[in-house]
Parts: C-alpha cells; sequence; structure tokens
C-alpha cells in the first residue's frame, strides 16, 4: 500500500514528467492524423511518424528522471529526505512506466480507433502497429532498465543506441515479410476484422518476455539498492 | 572534553570506505550535543565521504557510525527527519519555484516551520515565486539552506556550503549563518576550504588529510598550541616531533612548535636556548602546518 511519503515521490515524479508526456501525446496525435490524408504515402509517413515520436518519448523520459537528475545533482537534495533508497527507485519506476504504458494505451487506442472506422486503411495496417508497439515495449524496456540501473549516461545511450538499431532492423524484416505484405490487399477492417502474421504469437511473447525480464531485474536490483547514487 | 557518561550526536568509530582511488581510514569523531565543528582539508581530503556516512547517504566498510544515538545505516531514514544537509554540489530542481520546494519538502517533515521559513525569505532576500534556474549561486545555497533550517533539524550538516561564492557573498552567507547558529541549541558539522570561515563559525576543529583525521580540538587549543618560535642560543635543538620549518640563523633558530607550552619552553632553556619570540599563527598557517607534519609523520611511519 502507498504511504504519504511515496505518493509525494509519485507526485514529484509526475510533475516533472507531465509536460513531457502531454507535448509527446499532442505529437503523436498529429502524427496520426495524417492518416486522414488520403492516399497511401500519407498512411506511411504518418506510421514512421508516430514510431518516431514514440520511440523519442520513452528514451526522453528514461534519461530525463533517471540520468538527467543524477547530472544535475538533484538526487543528493532528494536524498535528503526522509525517504529510502528504494522508495525513490520505485517511485521513479513506477511512473516512468505508468506514462510509457498511458502514452502506449493512448497511441494504440487512437490507431486502433482511426483504422476500425476507415473505410480504406488496410486491416493489416492495425496488426503491423500493434506488432511494431509490442517491439517498442521490449525496446523501453532495456533503455529504462539500463539507466534505471547503471545510473549512467554512458550506458543508456549505448542502451538507446542498441535498442534502437534493433527496432529500426525488426521493422524492416517486419515490413518485408511476406505474410505482412501479402495482407496489405486483403481488405479493411470493417471487411475482414483483425488478421495477424503467423508468427504472432511466438513474437509477442518474446516481446513481453524481454519486458518481463528487465521489469524483474530492475526490481531485483532496486531491492537490493544500498546506495543511490 | 565531555565525559564517557554523556551522549554523542556523532560517534564515528574506526570507521573506513574503500573507493577505487580514495579510502578513509580509521575514521575516529565525536560531536557533543550543541558543538559546531568545523572539517577543514584540502580536496580530496575526504570531508564529503565523511558528511555523506554522518547522514547514512552511503554506507561503512568498516567501523560503527552513530548519529543522534541511533546506528547507521540501519536508521537513516529516521535520522533524516531529524538532521539536515546543505552541499554545494547539491541541486535543487532547475524548471520548479522556491515555494514548490518548500511545500514539497515540507510535505515530509512533521517539524517544518513555516513562521521561521517565512521569516528566512525575508532574510536572505529571496523571492518564492522565482525559479531555482533563475537564481544566482549565492541565492541558490541560501535557497537550499532554508529548506535545511525550516525543518528544525537537531543536526545540521553543511557540506562547503560557501565553495564558489564571491568574497562578499561568502562573508553575508557566514554572516547570516553566525546568527542563526548563535540562536539555535542544535549541533552544526560543517566543512570548508575557507579557514577564515571556520574560525568564524566553529567550537571545535578537525583538520582532515587523505582520508585521516589528522587532529581534532577546540579553536582555542590550536591558536595556543600553535607558535612560531625564535630562539636565541647555540648548540643542537632537543629531538622532538612536534617541530617544523626548523632555520637555523647566527646566534639561533626559528622553528614552528606543534606543541607548545610550559614544558617546552623549559626543554629549550634547559637545552641552552632563550625563546625571544613566541609569534601565534592563523588558523590557515596552523592548518597547512598540521597537515604538513602528520604527512611526514605518516612518510616515517611508512618508512620505518
Amino acid at each position: 500500500m502507498l504511504n504519504y511519503v511515496n505518493k509525494t515521490l509519485l507526485a514529484k515524479e509526475c510533475r516533472f514528467l507531465k509536460i513531457n508526456a502531454l507535448l509527446y501525446s499532442m505529437a503523436g496525435l498529429c502524427a496520426i492524423s495524417v492518416n486522414f490524408i488520403p492516399g497511401q504515402v500519407a498512411s506511411f509517413i504518418s506510421s514512421v511518424l508516430v514510431i518516431t515520436v514514440f520511440m523519442v518519448f520513452y528514451s526522453h523520459i528514461s534519461i530525463k528522471s533517471v540520468i538527467t537528475e543524477k547530472k544535475e545533482k538533484n538526487d543528493l537534495f532528494l536524498m535528503t529526505l526522509p525517504v529510502s533508497t528504494q522508495q525513490l527507485f520505485f517511485s521513479k519506476m513506477v511512473v516512468n512506466w505508468a506514462f510509457f504504458l498511458l502514452l502506449w494505451l493512448l497511441f494504440v487506442g487512437v490507431i486502433s480507433a482511426v483504422v476500425m472506422t476507415s473505410n480504406r486503411i488496410p486491416s493489416m495496417v492495425l496488426s503491423s502497429y500493434i506488432l511494431i508497439f509490442s517491439l517498442l515495449i521490449a525496446g523501453y524496456s532495456v533503455v529504462f532498465s539500463v539507466g534505471m540501473i547503471m545510473v549512467s549516461e554512458g550506458w543508456a545511450i549505448v542502451a538507446l543506441v542498441l535498442s534502437n538499431v534493433v527496432t529500426t532492423v525488426v521493422i524492416n524484416l517486419m515490413s518485408n515479410n511476406p505474410e505482412i505484405t501479402g495482407s496489405f490487399g486483403l481488405g479493411t477492417f470493417s471487411e475482414i476484422g483483425f488478421i495477424f502474421p503467423s508468427w504472432t504469437p511466438i513474437f509477442m511473447g518474446s516481446m513481453c518476455t524481454i519486458a518481463f525480464l528487465m521489469a524483474s531485474i530492475t526490481v531485483i536490483v532496486g531491492l537490493r539498492r544500498k546506495e543511490f547514487f | 572534553m565531555k565525559s564517557s557518561t554523556e551522549s554523542w550526536v556523532v560517534e564515528c568509530e574506526n570507521v573506513g570506505k574503500r573507493y577505487k582511488h580514495f579510502n578513509l581510514e580509521g575514521l575516529d569523531l565525536r560531536l557533543p550535543q550543541g558543538e559546531i565543528l568545523g572539517l577543514v582539508g584540502p580536496n580530496g581530503a575526504g570531508k564529503s565521504t565523511c558528511l555523506r556516512l554522518l547522514m547514512g547517504f552511503i554506507q561503512a566498510d568498516s567501523g560503527n557510525v552513530r548519529v543522534l544515538g541511533r546506528d547507521l545505516p540501519k536508521h537513516a531514514v529516521w535520522l533524516k527527519e531529524r538532521a539536515a544537509f546543505v552541499s554545494e554540489d547539491m541541486r535543487l530542481f532547475s524548471e520548479a519555484t522556491i515555494e514548490w520546494h518548500m511545500a514539497f519538502v515540507k510535505k515530509f517533515f512533521s517539524r517544518w516551520d513555516d513562521a521561521y521559513a517565512k521569516q528566512l525569505l525575508h532574510n536572505f532576500e529571496l523571492n518564492p515565486q522565482q525559479k531555482i534556474k533563475e537564481l544566482s549561486l549565492g541565492q541558490r545555497i541560501k535557497a537550499t539552506l532554508l529548506l535545511a533550517l525550516a525543518r528544525r533539524p537537531q543536526l545540521l550538516v553543511l557540506d562547503e556550503p560557501s565553495t564558489g561564492l564571491d568574497p562578499i557573498a561568502r562573508f553575508e552567507l557566514t554572516s547570516q549563518l553566525f546568527d542563526i547558529m548563535l540562536n539555535e541549541e542544535n549541533s552544526v558539522i560543517f566543512s570548508s576550504q575557507f579557514t577564515q570561515d571556520v574560525e568564524r563559525l566553529s567550537d571545535g576543529i578537525a583538520f582532515m588529510d587523505r582520508g585521516n583525521i589528522v587532529s581534532h580540538l577546540d579553536k582555542e587549543s590550536y591558536l595556543d598550541k600553535w607558535r612560531r618560535l625564535t630562539l636565541c642560543g647555540d648548540g643542537p635543538l632537543p629531538e622532538s616531533k612536534n617541530m617544523l620549518d626548523i632555520q637555523q640563523y647566527s646566534g639561533g633558530y626559528t622553528l614552528t612548535h606543534a606543541a607548545f607550552n610550559r614544558n617546552v619552553v623549559q626543554q629549550f632553556e634547559e637545552a641552552g636556548f632563550s625563546i625571544t619570540n613566541a609569534k601565534m599563527m592563523t588558523l590557515e598557517e596552523i592548518f597547512i602546518d598540521q597537515v604538513r607534519l602528520s604527512r611526514t609523520h605518516k612518510g616515517d611511519a611508512v618508512h620505518a
């Protein structure tokens, strides 16, 4: 159960991330709205913009709440408060994951609504988005966990670069996958409903496993951490 | 000095903390209730490590740290409700206002004193609506001090609070600190590279060098014990580990003595010398010579 100190720490974390989350939400919604421009090129541009906005968003909040606070020496100020290392650690973790999931749900929800109600966007677009956004959960979990565990700008950037490279490669592989490319002409969501490639369960399972493992490692490290810096 | 039956605000026994390129070794330190202790040392002496150990921010690798009667790090959260820490390298949130910080910190402390916080705002000439990024270094330090003092701490720990300030801002800050400390009955431990600040504010002074406390006495004892002597007479000087900077001139010597008293005068007289001048030294001179003396002794011990 949350005690008063934890609530105050959570509120503090929210205060410093909410503006960023709001700005990225607006940027993401603008990117999704490009879909309303007729033509396949607009849909393609929209997807690139949405994914870019989301990746920049999670990289930014991870770096801001973990690395920037250490770099600007705010952590020493926080340590003067009657809070434990674990309380500080988990308040960051909870708020970061909460903001990530909030925007994840918002983006996926709005995209789903757009695709489901559209009479021209192929149903496979929704499946592709869901697969890519599952991939981004794993990407975020790696970036955030490395940041929290190492508390080092260098390591966070290494994780960020590696994660972005792997994400880009996987997205490219997906866009060339015959099961995906071959399904774009099958029809819209209102015509054929959900359509997923055969490897979807393995892919989703792998992404969830990576995210779960990274979050678990972060929790274990947080519980064992004796000094915050 | 206090008797063994009295309680200490700070008790460190043989404390060690090891880093890759720095070790704090065998740290022994005691601070009585109500005393202001100045911790003086060159860069890298271990002052910040020592103070962070006392606040429970970091954990000792060996030895015992007891503050306000409780063992650390076990009671670190309990201690932080009763002790405040200010450091020159501690930063408030640049995008937030002083007012936000006051409201934020207040939520953690049942003893937060609103009236005192307002008084400090006035005394420090701070505008609560101002964002931290808009403040000068001196104002930032004052804002941090305000947040520490309004908690009404039993122990105030200051880690080089005046570093980086220009001489006028430093004087202003130490004057305000002096006023506050005069009116408080709580204990204060602070570190500084500026011996003038320490001389002005503290009752006791501990000199640190290379991870050790090389000397810990009250201010007057230092000034009494350390003298620059001019001796008249011929012949060899009596053996002593407390002498340094010995210079011979025709008809006598000049030297610095670290334990000057009547016995020393007698010792010199028995050796055929008369003391023609026993000049008192400044705390800065004493600090420099104390560090040099302890390094010499340490070197001798290593070579032995």
